[in-house]
């Protein structure tokens, strides 16, 4: 597939401060693209470069292979949906929407077509003349959206389109946009702090900090493979701690994590035997074993005694000191064949098992290191 | 005695001196202005009386309806100019100056006057205006001219130009509040829709500042149609305004009813003014959060 969105080494700063440090990335036709990133990060400033709002320091913007780095707003093929909506308050329902249409030389009676199909589309053709303050929050999302795709872009940019809603409604919204998206096959560009959000919704995330990308992925890469302590921790919970390097084998770094022996399948990794490392390990990769249970030799087991449990409805997160320097945390699902009832307290001894394909290993720790228990 | 009661009695305290300066200084003084509108000029002073003669008289005679037209124009050809000049000023401080400090210094400084006595910001354009002023000398020194102009001083652009700058800060105020309430993303979202500059600003910065807009025209309008000071100051034989009137009735003219009628006009005239931008205002209040 084409690229419709290329960014060529953007920098951008504010009154000193480097808000987005050169930066490069490739946004394919008819994906769903996510900026994800704790606040500050550079996302949304690097969303509205691509709207035009904000012109780049450095660096070039090219949609659809056209250079639009010169371009003002109103020149490029691209319409955002803002993050409280914008909608233009002394404006109707209708009037919003058929906005942008007017100016693009489309006779009245043409636009009144398209706004009534879009109103149509969102099912609020009986809201035609009402004013925005009149909606629901909910409401107003839509005419938002409509207005914004009237004008046929080649790419939507979402700045945090879910951050007014409430959780309820977000988690429908989530499922309508991503409905829409497959949809209509356009090209989203999402801007979230929001990380459940950006795995639900996305094709790909790109995940930013301080101005700069940390890593580029798929959902499931991301999560199954991040690239750092830092993204394994932001992307749901983590177990991460320091261990030793025991040694190489084919296939497989040996580690030692107090008297615990930890084999990882990082294959492309070279740490030197003696460097410190980090693991990290989800904690629903982490299998309660039963007492009398076997595993594989390849299969890491390790030991331990259960300190807390704490009870989430549909699993339980237990802590197990395995004579770390941080006990591991464990999701135990209640559906599995372990039920509640069968769960060790408290004090007892367990076995666990993982596999070393879920253990990802971290080299060149130092930057991560003060950030986590070591 | 129980909490109600000495609530009462302390709320009462609390707000006889605030009633009774409203009864003495506004209510008491409107009413004998509107029982004397009536009465009838009789040598030497006024008697008691209840008929329509000096209503009837200020718009049948053209001495009086004139000036009261003038003041009309006057005062519409001021808030006029007056917003001229504010608003471009008040929009390139809202969205063109960056930084709020210096945002907030422009802003001030164009504030200050007011705490400038009035008659001394009047007086001023006299030594800017007149003969002798600085205008003239600066022309004089730039070689333009050879002997000084007359014309800048004592007609009614001198009377506008003096009311124009006086009345500044209060179109400034409103127009400062109502731009800066229009959040940016709208500015954005107009211009991300496809809608060039002047497009967004006739679509929506100009309606959405409507509210300041008339307020500002209702400050300005009101306050230069009032004005007694910059057409005895500035204004030239020709520049009388309804206040200079109003005062020679009550002062040489001794012809306090005609006095009374003409300033119960006027404060006709300001009330449906006010309430006239009150209804606009409200009918287009748009919740902006």
């Amino acid at each position: 597939m084409a690229n419709i969105v290329e960014l060529e080494h953007l920098t951008k700063s504010f009154g000193g401060v480097r808000a987005v440090n050169n930066i490069s990335l490739q946004i394919k036709e008819g994906e769903f693209m996510t900026m994800l990133g704790p606040s500050g990060c550079g996302k949304t400033t690097t969303l509205r470069m691509i709207g035009g709002f904000e012109y780049p320091d450095r660096g070039r913007v090219y949609l659809d292979g056209q250079d639009v780095t010169d371009l003002a707003p109103y020149k490029r093929p691209v319409n955002m949906m803002f993050q409280d909506f914008a909608l233009f308050p002394h404006m109707t329902v209708a009037q919003n929407i058929g906005y942008g249409l007017r100016i693009a030389g489309l006779t009245k009676s043409e636009v009144a077509k398209q706004v009534d199909e879009a109103l149509a589309t969102i099912e609020l053709s009986h809201k035609a003349a009402s004013r925005p303050a009149e909606l629901s929050i909910g409401q107003q999302q839509r005419v938002a959206l409509a207005r914004a795709l009237v004008r046929r872009p080649k790419v939507l940019l979402l700045d945090e389109p879910m951050s007014a809603l409430d959780a309820k409604l977000r988690e429908t919204m989530q499922v309508e946009l991503k409905h829409l998206h497959k949809q209509i096959g356009l090209t989203f560009i999402m801007v979230t702090h929001d990380q459940t959000e950006a795995l639900v919704m996305s094709d790909r995330v790109t995940i930013m900090d301080q101005g700069e990308i940390v890593q580029v992925g798929t959902p499931t890469e991301l999560y199954d493979h991040p690239a750092n302590p830092y993204i394994a921790n932001f992307l749901g919970a983590s177990n991460i701690f320091v261990a030793t390097v025991r040694e190489i084998t084919a296939g497989a770094i040996v580690t030692d994590y107090g008297p615990n022996v930890i084999r990882t399948a990082a294959a492309d990794k070279k740490p030197a035997v003696g460097s410190r490392v980090m693991l990290s390990i989800r904690p629903e990769k982490l299998r309660l074993l039963a007492t009398d249970a076997t595993v594989p030799e390849s299969v890491n087991r390790l030991g331990g005694v259960i300190s807390e449990q704490f009870f989430h409805g549909d699993s339980v997160r237990l802590t197990l000191d395995i004579g770390g320097d941080t006990p591991l945390i464990i999701n135990h699902q209640l559906n599995s064949s372990l039920g509640q009832d069968a769960l060790p307290p408290a004090g007892q001894t367990v076995n666990v098992a993982v596999d070393p394909s879920s253990v990802t290993l971290f080299e060149d720790i130092a930057e991560h290191e003060a950030e986590y228990h070591t | 005695m129980n909490l109600a009661q000495q609530r009462r009695i302390g709320f009462s305290a609390l707000m006889t001196g605030p009633i009774i300066w409203w009864l003495v200084v506004l209510l008491v003084p409107y009413v004998i202005m509107l029982m004397i509108s009536f009465y009838s000029k009789q040598f030497p002073f006024h008697v008691p009386d209840f008929q329509f003669g000096n209503y009837f008289k200020i718009f049948d005679d053209p001495q009086y309806y004139q000036v009261l037209l003038r003041s009309l124009k006057i005062s519409a050809l001021v808030s006029v100019v007056t917003f001229g000049l504010a608003y471009p000023l008040t929009y390139f401080l809202v969205f063109k100056v960056r930084s709020q400090r210096v945002r907030m210094i422009i802003y001030v400084a164009t504030i200050i006057p007011l705490w400038v006595s009035y008659l001394l910001r009047a007086y001023t354009w006299k030594t800017i205006l007149g003969t002798e002023g600085i205008l003239n000398s600066f022309l004089m020194w730039a070689g333009l001219i050879d002997e000084p102009i007359t014309i800048f001083l004592y007609n009614q652009s001198a009377m506008i130009i003096t009311m124009a700058y006086i009345f500044t800060p209060y179109m400034v105020m409103p127009l400062f509040a109502s731009l800066e309430r229009i959040p940016r993303n709208l500015v954005e979202a107009s211009k991300d829709l496809g809608v060039r500059r002047m497009g967004t600003f006739l679509r929506v910065t100009l309606p959405l500042s409507v509210p300041g807009i008339l307020v500002g025209f209702t400050f300005t309008f009101c306050l230069s149609f009032g004005d007694f000071i910059s057409p005895q100051l500035v204004g030239g034989p020709y520049s009388n305004m309804i206040s200079n009137v109003v005062a020679s009735q009550f002062g040489i003219a001794m012809n306090w009813p005609l006095g009374s009628a003409l300033s119960m006009v006027m404060l006709l005239i300001v009330v449906a003014i006010i309430t006239l931008s009150d209804r606009f205002e409200r009918a287009g209040r748009l919740d902006l959060n």
